[in-house]
Parts: structure tokens; C-alpha cells; sequence
């Protein structure tokens, strides 16, 4: 079993990226799309956080509640498969 | 030689905001354009909402923010496009704009003024200051001529006159200006878009890119509905070369569009095999121009700042009033917002629009005396409407004083 992505991590992705920007630190539950997550910044979120996770996500499957916290995204990075690297 | 009482470069929102003003005020003006029609970025970069129109306090009814021409023009937008409301959009009320009929109603309402007379397609190439007031060179079609006015207002977007005439004018560049954005239209487009459609698209461009099927520049792309059904736009934010981006720099600037064309080709190819709402929809309708968000500025009386829009300052001169919070486009990666600490206006004093030791010039829009930050908000279209409209106001109540 690989190691469990924590909502710690995705906020650490979240920082390192500069993908929102917020007056009050990010937690775990704080409402991604109330500080600002737009589509653009969305589609930069996902894609950093398959490269960093080495997780894909469907994009059939996404959902508002799926992306609204860094807890919601690591739970749904989570359930996906670990890539394996092309050798 | 023509002599014009005001004389109205740029035929942008500013423009003919100003020129309309000029006009309605009994002064002879002439407008003159380098484009082939009026707009503006609102035409010919396809910038397709109007910001900045609307009251900042969005916990209460959407009210207009600037009386006038700013108002007159949104209430025609909305009457023509069915609209009766503004979109709320986060923190802000935005209303949809229609390029197309932008460019047809700035035609009709200058063509209504029997002292306005509108100029496309005309080269600004000189600037002299005379005795009662300024002569500029002006080139249309093959031809040189020279044109004379007693008041002139730049609303070029790049400071043209100060760049003619005495660069000590200008304030300086900052190194790296907000990015350029490139616009397409896109049409016969099924399905609801809603909030869940947006998400999933940018779901779906996403793994597209890390599939290698589009190009990284991709992810600068946004989608919104037009004021038309099955009509989208799609605007893709662009990198332009990082420092190098100079919209002044002609050869980068064609590159530079030809590149976001590029992206928005590959897209709309991309939509149409992948996308089922995308299935009947013909090749991007391509802007015209690119969709430039800073250029270079006059150094006015009053430097418009960062703080001074943040903080809601009103000034007891102030002429217009700013609403947009300051959406700095400082890379591809989307807006970074500095809102205003309060839900209220913040004013724009007269001294932004006008030189002391140049009687007789006033300058709006785009090129107005703000700096970096400040230009973030009072750039927009709704702005630009009223800062245009204050300029159209000085300079015909300049006319009618000065003998």
C-alpha cells in the first residue's frame, strides 16, 4: 500500500503553486472555491496535483465537493490507482 | 487645415465616451481611430464583459456606479442583448457585452451627434503645441494631413501623444506589464454551461494536457457564455515572452497573437473530437486584436495608487469613481485580486486625467496617470467609459472658457 496523501500535503501543493491566495490560512476544510479556486486555477491545481501524487484523476468524476477542500481532494487522490512510471 | 474644437484620439471606450460627452456639450469634435471601427478592446479584442460598471457592494442590489454615459451605454447592451441583470460573479456584478453590437451601437449613438464627426483607420504620427492649443499629424488612407483642436484627449491606451510629443510625460515602465490575453468566439455550442459544465471542462483540459494532446499554454484558457446561447468565448491569457512583452513592439505584438491563435486552433480541434457540445462547431471566430491590459501611462497631476483605491479614497475633485477590484494579471496562471477594503467606490481625482504644464491636454482609459497596481482596476471597460466621459467633460468646459 503506498502511503495515504494527506490534506497536508495537498495544502503544502496548494502554497508551493501559489494556487489561491487567501488573507486567513488555508486548513484543511477551508472552502477552496470561497478563496477564489477558479477554473483556470482549477485545471492548474489538478494537473500539479497528478505530478505530484502520481495519482490521475477522471475527469468524469469530478464534483464541486471533490475539489472544494484540500481533505475532499486528498480523499479523491486517494482513491485512485498509483501511476506506474513508464519505464 | 481642419480645426476642431475637441479632438479625441482612440475609439475605444474612453473614446467615445469622451467624444460623445464632447460633443453633447456643444463642442465641435473629431474622433479619430486606428482601427477600422470603434471599440476598442470591447470590439476588436473581443473583451466581452463590462467591468466596472456596477456599485462594488454586491451584498446589496446591483446599482449603477458612474451616471451618464456609462449607464446610458449598459442599459442599450442590456436591452439588446435580453439581459436585465448583471451576472454576480464571486465578489462582483459583471454584465456580458456583445462585441458586434458594441461596435454597432458606439457607431450609432456618435453618428446621432451632428458635432461629432469619426475618423477609422487614421495613423496619429505627430504633435505640435501651438498658440491656442495643439496641431497633430495625422495619416489616412496614402494621405498626410494636419489637423488643429483647442483641447485633445489621448484615450490611446499606449500615451501616443506623450510618446509624440515630450516622453518626460510618461511614467515609467514597470519592467513587466500584465499579460496579454488572446479571444476567440465559438459558436453552434450545445449543452447547459453551468457551474458543474465549467468544472468539468477544466477537468477534461487538464488530463488533456497531461496526456500531452494540448499544448501546456492550455491551462491559461477560460470559457464564458456570451450574451447569446450557443455562443462562447474563449480567452486564452498568455506568457507573451515574459519581460519581453512589449504591445508597442510590432513584430512581437503580430507573434504573440499569432501564438494565442494558435492555442485556440489547437483547442477547438481538440473540443471538437473530445467534447460532445462542441460536435457542430465551426473553426474559431479569431479577435482582431489582441487583448492588451497595460500599455504606457501618463504621469499626471495625481498618480492614481494601489493604496488609494484600496483604502476607498474620494477626492474633493475627483471626476469618476472605480468599482473593480484590482485584477492583476501578472503571469498566465489567472488573476491575483487586491479587493478594496471596503464594499464602497474609491474616487478619481481630475488631476489623473490632466498635466498642469500641459493646458489644454487630457488623457483617459488605459493611459491615465495610475501606476501599476492602480491600472489593475481602473483599466476596465466600465472605467474607461467614465474616465472618458470626465475627460469629455474638462476639455469642453476648457473650450468654453478659453478665448
Amino acid at each position: 500500500m503506498p502511503a495515504a496523501i494527506t490534506a497536508d500535503a495537498v495544502l503544502q501543493l496548494l502554497h508551493g503553486e501559489a494556487i489561491v491566495e487567501s488573507d486567513e490560512p488555508l486548513a484543511a476544510d477551508t472552502d477552496l472555491f470561497a478563496c477564489g479556486l477558479d477554473s483556470l486555477a482549477l485545471m492548474r491545481l489538478l494537473v500539479a496535483a497528478e505530478q505530484a501524487f502520481g495519482r490521475r484523476l477522471p475527469p468524469a468524476e469530478i464534483s464541486r465537493a471533490r475539489c472544494a477542500t484540500a481533505r475532499a481532494l486528498a480523499d479523491w487522490l486517494n482513491a485512485q490507482p498509483v501511476e506506474v512510471p513508464a519505464s | 487645415m481642419t480645426q476642431a474644437d475637441v479632438i479625441v484620439a482612440g475609439g475605444g471606450s474612453a473614446g467615445i465616451a469622451a467624444a460623445l460627452t464632447a460633443a453633447r456639450a456643444g463642442a465641435h469634435t473629431l474622433l479619430i481611430e486606428r482601427g477600422n471601427r470603434p471599440g476598442g478592446m470591447g470590439s476588436l479584442a473581443r473583451v466581452h464583459t463590462f467591468c466596472g460598471l456596477f456599485h462594488p457592494d454586491v451584498s446589496r442590489p446591483w446599482a449603477w456606479l458612474n451616471p451618464g454615459i456609462p449607464e446610458e451605454i449598459g442599459r442599450h447592451m442590456m436591452e439588446r442583448t435580453g439581459q436585465t441583470a448583471p451576472d454576480l460573479m464571486g465578489r462582483v456584478y459583471v454584465l456580458r457585452q456583445s462585441p458586434e453590437l458594441f461596435a454597432s451601437l458606439a457607431a450609432e449613438l456618435c453618428a446621432r451627434e451632428s458635432s461629432l464627426n469619426c475618423h477609422h483607420g487614421v495613423a496619429w504620427t505627430g504633435l505640435l503645441r501651438t498658440e491656442t492649443g495643439w496641431e497633430l499629424d495625422l495619416e489616412e488612407a496614402g494621405k498626410r494631413r494636419r489637423v488643429a483642436c483647442r483641447a485633445l484627449i489621448d484615450t490611446t491606451g499606449d500615451a501616443t501623444g506623450a510618446r509624440l510629443m515630450n516622453p518626460a510625460w510618461l511614467q515609467p515602465r514597470p519592467a513587466r506589464l500584465y499579460r496579454p490575453a488572446c479571444i476567440a468566439s465559438l459558436t453552434s455550442v450545445g449543452g447547459r454551461r453551468d457551474d458543474s459544465w465549467h468544472l468539468s471542462m477544466a477537468a477534461m483540459l487538464a488530463h488533456a494536457v497531461r496526456q500531452g494532446e494540448l499544448p501546456n499554454a492550455a491551462l491559461g484558457t477560460a470559457f464564458r457564455n456570451a450574451t447569446v446561447n450557443a455562443e462562447m468565448f474563449v480567452t486564452v491569457d498568455l506568457d507573451a515572452g515574459g519581460t519581453a512583452w512589449d504591445p508597442l513592439d510590432a513584430q512581437h505584438h503580430a507573434a504573440v497573437l499569432q501564438e494565442g491563435r494558435a492555442i485556440i486552433q489547437s483547442l477547438w480541434q481538440w473540443l471538437r473530437a473530445n467534447h460532445p457540445d462542441f460536435a457542430d462547431c465551426p473553426p474559431p471566430s479569431h479577435a482582431e486584436e489582441l487583448g492588451v491590459r497595460e500599455g504606457s501611462c501618463y504621469s499626471g497631476d495625481h498618480l492614481l495608487g494601489g493604496d488609494d483605491l484600496a483604502s476607498c479614497r474620494r477626492f474633493p475633485d475627483e471626476v469618476a469613481l472605480a468599482g473593480w477590484p484590482m485584477e492583476k494579471r501578472e503571469d498566465a496562471r489567472g488573476p491575483k485580486f487586491r479587493y478594496f477594503d471596503r464594499p464602497e467606490p474609491a474616487g478619481i481625482p481630475a488631476g489623473c486625467l490632466r498635466r498642469q504644464d500641459a493646458p489644454g491636454l487630457f488623457f483617459a482609459g488605459r493611459c491615465l496617470s495610475a501606476d501599476h497596481e492602480a491600472l489593475a482596476s481602473v483599466r476596465v471597460m466600465g472605467t474607461c467609459l467614465a474616465t472618458g466621459q470626465a475627460a469629455g467633460r474638462m476639455a469642453s468646459a476648457w473650450v468654453a472658457q478659453s478665448p
